[in-house]
């Protein structure tokens, strides 16, 4: 039985990488953007993803060093026990918070477009609950499905805005580079919390069924997101304007919204980008619910992975109740980059190699 | 086996229906919406013990499904709302109340203002803002202006053509990319513009005979049905200018602007001489604007480029010959600069309005003039030459099918 298994190939694991960075940034990212660059924007998101790129190489090339160690056993062995478990809890704090935020952005986008009188708690509970089973089926169940549901969601979702850069005014992108390097780099900084959850990678290598193809496979996928983000980001900006853009909670959404399509079947196509952004959402949650469960459990060093998900479940659920605006989730996904993020996907691999290699431990 | 079938069960109970059902006969479907500057008149919705607040009339119309018969298209189709109070979205919260059904916004057409609310800045700032951040209201809809009251146009009887919104949504559909009056303005494009240069323009729609329907109707030999869609015109353009209303342009002045704005495709020009009318269809028309500095001002060349074919000519005898047809298109390159200027004139001289949205180019096409002129753009723009270079292609005398 393929729910079983827990070793997922690197396309795979490419599906949910995309998948995963597109539901964590996708909806705001070029109203972040754009507040920073203006007509820029596009380029501050493809610096951004080569920012996202470095980190992807360096964690990877932790991971590569122990392809068999799960994380609390590596940095134990390259830190000392109760800093590896320090930092795995931590981690798994981290990945609750940002969880438990994501899913409220989501219920709370989805009660204003959708369904306006669905209750925040049905919505998060559905989600959650939908996740959590995803989780506890094991690794392989959600690659899976990640992996059927991506093309038949992407294609139309490419289609459509490749249709929406027909209709756009790409003067609306001039002048270039005409944005202050302080703001440029504010911004990339900014935007690139949209790629966060990278830190897993420095998880996923136990998981891989080739852990060697694990870095590069990691490395197209960040180029393609990057790419993909830089384009919507773009297009956005072409059809709206960089002042709208940066008045618009949801631009991407907006400019879906004011595509007309002659004779179009679909008469809404930001139905489009939510369906793809449901998706993408519930790859975040029940990865996240997957890997903070997975390290509460390496770090007590017992119990079944279940009954750690459904403890770190009801932890989510409790914060994505927390009567919170847009704005200050927002806020707080902004502070969490700018210290956890950067603090794990950065800081602590080039720990971990400079570790690795004084303690002449690890994969060469 | 009984615990799966239990779950099956479950799950098919939990996770079918919706919990933001509305039947369709339960939904008020808005085609038209309409915003008035508040005046007292009876008979509309309001919030009793705050009257002395109301700043807005607004109106709504909706299809009246129980009206509707097969083939038989008439004024008791459509709804009629109104309510006045302090706030458009208030109102539409009174409309909503005073409604059997379920107000939904997302499917209004037409959005239309009248001059009394275009001529407040204030309200109509906070109208516009109203229309922006409601997420109920499609930022496609069409905007509109009229010199009568928005309920009054919308109240109209109009036989055949009862509803306004779905009305401009088919004239626009099958006018699609139309030019001189008829383009068209969006609730995005309008926000968008405002914000970006503080102009735009709206199209202006007129019901002649407003007041006195049957007068029209007895006079003509024609079928009231006939009679009353024809009584629903585009007869110009209003210019917005920093929130307010600077005034209207005529049918032959908003083609003068929209040849700059490069979408005059479909519009005849007519000249005419002492024996004849030369007219000319556009197929296509573009321009292209150049700025630089003269004399210490900023002078703004536009490039136009027309393709058109002679529509008509009477050609007493004779085909028309390559050399003529050179002469016409050198006339209709002056008449078309006329326009231009005559426009340009009215627009900058008068009223100072940038509904060319000369300062977005310059911004986009010269930074370095844009840091001189752009600071003080209201006298920078007013100062401004601007040159027409108009050139005319024809392609086509008409004379072959």
């Amino acid at each position: 039985m393929f729910s079983l298994n827990q070793k997922i190939s690197v396309r795979q694991l490419q599906v949910l990488s995309i998948l995963h960075v597109f539901g964590a940034g996708i909806i705001m990212l070029p109203r972040q953007a754009a507040a920073y660059g203006g007509q820029d924007a596009w380029i501050i998101v493809l610096l951004a993803a080569c920012a996202a790129l470095i980190f992807t190489y360096l964690m990877a090339t932790v991971g590569r060093k122990f392809p068999a160690d799960s994380f609390v056993s590596m940095t134990a062995r390259l830190l000392s026990a109760p800093v590896g478990k320090c930092l795995a809890v931590l981690l798994a704090l981290k990945l609750i918070l940002s969880c438990g935020l994501a899913l409220r952005l989501f219920s709370d986008i989805l009660r204003q477009t959708m369904m306006r009188n669905t209750p925040c708690f049905v919505v998060c509970a559905a989600m959650g609950a939908v996740g959590a089973y995803t989780a506890a089926k094991g690794y392989e169940t959600r690659a899976r499905m990640a992996q059927i549901l991506f093309p038949l969601i992407l294609l139309p979702v490419l289609i459509v805005f490749c249709l929406a850069a027909f209709e756009a005014d790409f003067s609306n992108l001039k002048p270039v580079f005409s944005t202050p390097p302080r703001d440029m780099f504010m911004g990339v900084f900014r935007s690139s919390a949209a790629f966060n959850g990278l830190e897993l990678i420095l998880l996923i290598h136990p998981y891989a069924r080739r852990p060697d193809g694990v870095r590069k496979g990691l490395m197209q996928a960040m180029i393609f997101s990057g790419v993909l983000m830089a384009l919507i980001t773009g297009i956005t900006i072409a059809r709206l304007g960089a002042i709208d853009v940066t008045r618009q909670l949801w631009p991407v959404l907006e400019m879906m919204g004011l595509i007309d399509l002659p004779g179009s079947f679909i008469d809404r196509q930001d139905a489009l980008v939510m369906s793809f952004w449901i998706l993408s959402t519930f790859a975040v949650v029940n990865c996240e619910l997957f890997f903070s469960a997975l390290l509460f459990k390496d770090t007590v060093g017992k119990g079944k992975h279940a009954y750690y998900i459904i403890a770190c479940l009801a932890a989510i659920l409790v914060i994505s109740f927390l009567p919170l605006s847009a704005e200050r989730v927002n806020q707080i996904q902004t502070w969490l980059y700018s210290t956890l993020d950067v603090g794990f996907m950065a800081v602590l691999p080039i720990l971990l190699l400079a570790a690795a290699k004084i303690r002449k431990i690890g994969g060469a | 086996m009984r615990k799966r079938a239990f779950t099956a069960l479950i799950l098919c109970l939990l996770t079918t229906g919706c919990w933001d059902k509305v039947e369709l006969e339960d939904r008020g479907f808005v085609v038209s919406i309409g915003l008035d500057k508040f005046q007292a008149q009876s008979g509309r919705l309001t919030l009793t013990g705050a009257e002395q607040d109301n700043q807005y009339t607004v109106t709504a119309v909706m299809p009246n499904g129980m009206d509707i018969k097969e083939n038989a298209v008439s004024d008791k189709t459509k709804s009629v709302k109104s309510a006045d109070s302090a706030t458009v979205s208030g109102a539409l919260r009174l409309i909503d109340m005073g409604s059997s059904q379920k107000l939904y916004l997302k499917q209004a057409k037409m959005l239309l203002w009248s001059e009394s609310l275009l001529q407040d800045e204030k309200l109509f700032q906070q109208a516009l803002d109203a229309m922006e951040r409601s997420q109920d209201i499609s930022r496609k809809m069409f905007l509109i202006a009229s010199k009568e009251p928005a309920w009054k146009v919308l109240s109209a009887p109009l036989g055949g053509e009862p509803m306004l919104g779905v009305f401009m949504e088919n004239f626009y559909k099958n006018n699609g990319g139309g030019g001189s009056i008829l383009f068209r303005q969006i609730l995005q494009k309008t926000i968008s513009d405002l914000r970006s240069s503080g102009c735009t323009v709206m199209p202006v729609l007129e019901i002649k005979d407003l007041d006195h329907p049957e007068k029209k109707d007895a006079s003509t030999d024609k079928a009231p049905e006939d009679t009353e869609a024809s009584r629903i015109m585009l007869t110009g353009c209003a210019v917005i200018r920093n929130y307010t209303l600077a005034g209207y342009l005529n049918a032959i002045e908003t083609r003068g602007y929209e040849w700059i704005g490069g979408h005059c495709r479909d519009a005849e020009i007519s000249l005419p001489r002492a024996e004849e009318q030369w007219p000319m269809r556009v197929i296509e028309s573009g321009a292209k604007f150049f700025f630089s500095e003269e004399g210490g001002a900023l002078r703004c060349d536009v490039e136009i480029h027309v393709t058109g074919d002679l529509d008509e000519h009477h050609f007493t005898g004779a085909s028309v010959s390559l050399d003529r047809m050179q002469v016409y298109a050198a006339e209709f390159e002056t008449a078309i600069a006329g326009e231009i200027t005559r426009t340009a004139d009215i627009l900058q001289k008068q009223w100072g309005a940038d509904a060319y949205h000369f300062k977005e180019s310059l911004r986009k096409k010269n930074s370095n003039l844009f840091q001189r002129y752009g600071e003080d753009w209201e006298s920078s723009y007013r100062s401004m030459k601007i040159i027409p270079r108009v050139r005319v292609e024809l392609v086509s005398a008409g004379s072959v099918r």
